[in-house]
């Protein structure tokens, strides 16, 4: 009983990492298999767009795939495929800022059928719901990108503040404003949907 | 004395109570008799219970079937991307290079002709000439870095023969570049299929 614990224990990250490294195949699956839907969560948050969301994680794959020689032991796993991630999605929101210059046909907000997993299984998911997140999403469009980046990674993606900062690249003590002026801005932002019905549970 | 200003900055510290407890407890003074952050201390506390709940998004069901597909696709391209890892994220360079030493070999080259003319040029009267016109495209991924180079080379080849210049000689210029990239549409976005530019006109002032 004592024994089996460490024998059944799940590999970390920087274990398969390191398997992928020696050329195991099955490793990189599994690390797909772990990331691929947080890193969705991130990438949808920060672009507000399952499509681009999806091309992201997509791509930060791809680039695991590619280079995985460049990830180091030093550095945490899931804060090397986060900076990916998240250095591709800022790159597309960039993109997305010049196509919009060239084109006004882009300006509508697609809108596709996608699958939602709600973590409170038993409640059913209402249009009110539904418009809620609507609501907070397009609010935290609306922020500029590096409040957007903190708020998305602190208090949807529930990273602490130091791996934020290391994803990030900024010092903790600028990591910790930040996310305290962002929070303040979008409480500013959805100021009356709190007021009312909208957060209170 | 915990002022609004105060409290405000540290609301994110109190509410995840990494405060020292005297700071606290001036905190929790300033609440006692401010209604006004005492709202903003329980909304930013429901916003970040908000935030946490929001629902989880997955990946769609073709997800992994489109990853294996761009691996194929990465494998059957010989790895090619191996020996040329910079172009993943650093294909703007060279084209931004190029266009930096296109500005420079166009001085070079209008002084040069004033130079030899030991007089103004009849484009130099002009305010507005065209002086190239050429379209570079890039037909695959891979090939951008290459052809990048090669339009470097390009203006490099013309800044060649122009050797001496006469620098007390001031003038302007500007460059118009129109540039386009596409991407492949299978692919991801982050590959230009196909980038063109093209170097139109020429400003001279004196």
């Amino acid at each position: 009983m004592t024994k089996q614990p460490i024998k059944n224990k799940p590999p970390t990250d920087e274990d398969l990492i390191s398997r992928f490294q020696n050329d195991d195949l099955a490793a990189f699956d599994l690390i797909v298999h772990r990331y691929k839907n947080q890193l969705l969560n991130f990438a949808y948050r920060f672009l507000g767009n399952t499509e681009e969301a999806e091309d992201v994680v997509q791509e930060t794959f791809l680039r695991l795939y590619r280079k995985k020689h460049a990830y180091r032991q030093i550095a945490k796993f899931s804060t090397w495929i986060y900076t990916i991630t998240g250095n591709l999605a800022k790159t597309e929101l960039r993109k997305r800022k010049r196509r919009k210059l060239i084109s006004i046909s882009d300006m509508g907000f697609e809108e596709k059928e996608y699958e939602i997993e709600d973590l409170r299984a038993d409640t059913a998911r209402d249009a009110d719901e539904f418009l809620k997140e609507k609501i907070i999403q397009k609010a935290i469009d609306e922020l500029p990108i590096g409040f957007k980046q903190v708020i998305v990674l602190r208090d949807i993606q529930e990273l602490s503040y130091e791996e934020v900062g290391k994803i990030l690249k900024i010092p903790l003590g600028t990591v910790k404003s930040r996310v305290n002026r962002a929070r303040l801005k979008l409480q500013a932002k959805l100021k009356d949907i709190v007021d009312k019905n909208m957060i209170r549970q | 004395m915990t002022d609004c200003y105060k409290f405000e900055k540290r609301l994110s510290d109190f509410l995840e109570g990494s405060l020292s407890t005297n700071e606290k407890e001036s905190f929790e003074r300033h609440l006692g008799k401010c209604a006004k952050c005492r709202e903003k201390s329980e909304q930013v506390q429901l916003l970040r219970n908000t935030l946490s709940a929001l629902p989880r998004h997955k990946t769609s069901p073709s997800f992994d079937a489109v990853l294996r597909s761009n691996i194929r696709r990465e494998i059957k391209n010989g790895g090619s991307v191996f020996r040329f890892p910079k172009i993943n994220f650093a294909w703007q360079l060279p084209v931004f290079a190029a266009t930096a030493i296109l500005f420079i070999a166009l001085g070079i080259l209008i002084d040069q002709a004033f130079i030899r003319n030991n007089q103004l040029s009849p484009i130099a009267s002009a305010n507005k000439i065209i002086l190239e016109s050429r379209t570079f495209d890039t037909p695959s991924p891979h090939k951008t870095f290459q052809e990048s180079l090669k339009i470097t080379n390009y203006v490099m080849d013309r800044s060649r023969s122009l050797e001496r210049r006469d620098k007390k000689r001031e003038y302007s210029q500007s460059l118009q570049v129109k540039g386009n990239t596409d991407f492949h549409p299978n692919d991801t976005r982050s590959f230009p299929s196909r980038t063109n530019f093209r170097a139109t006109t020429v400003s001279v002032r004196f």
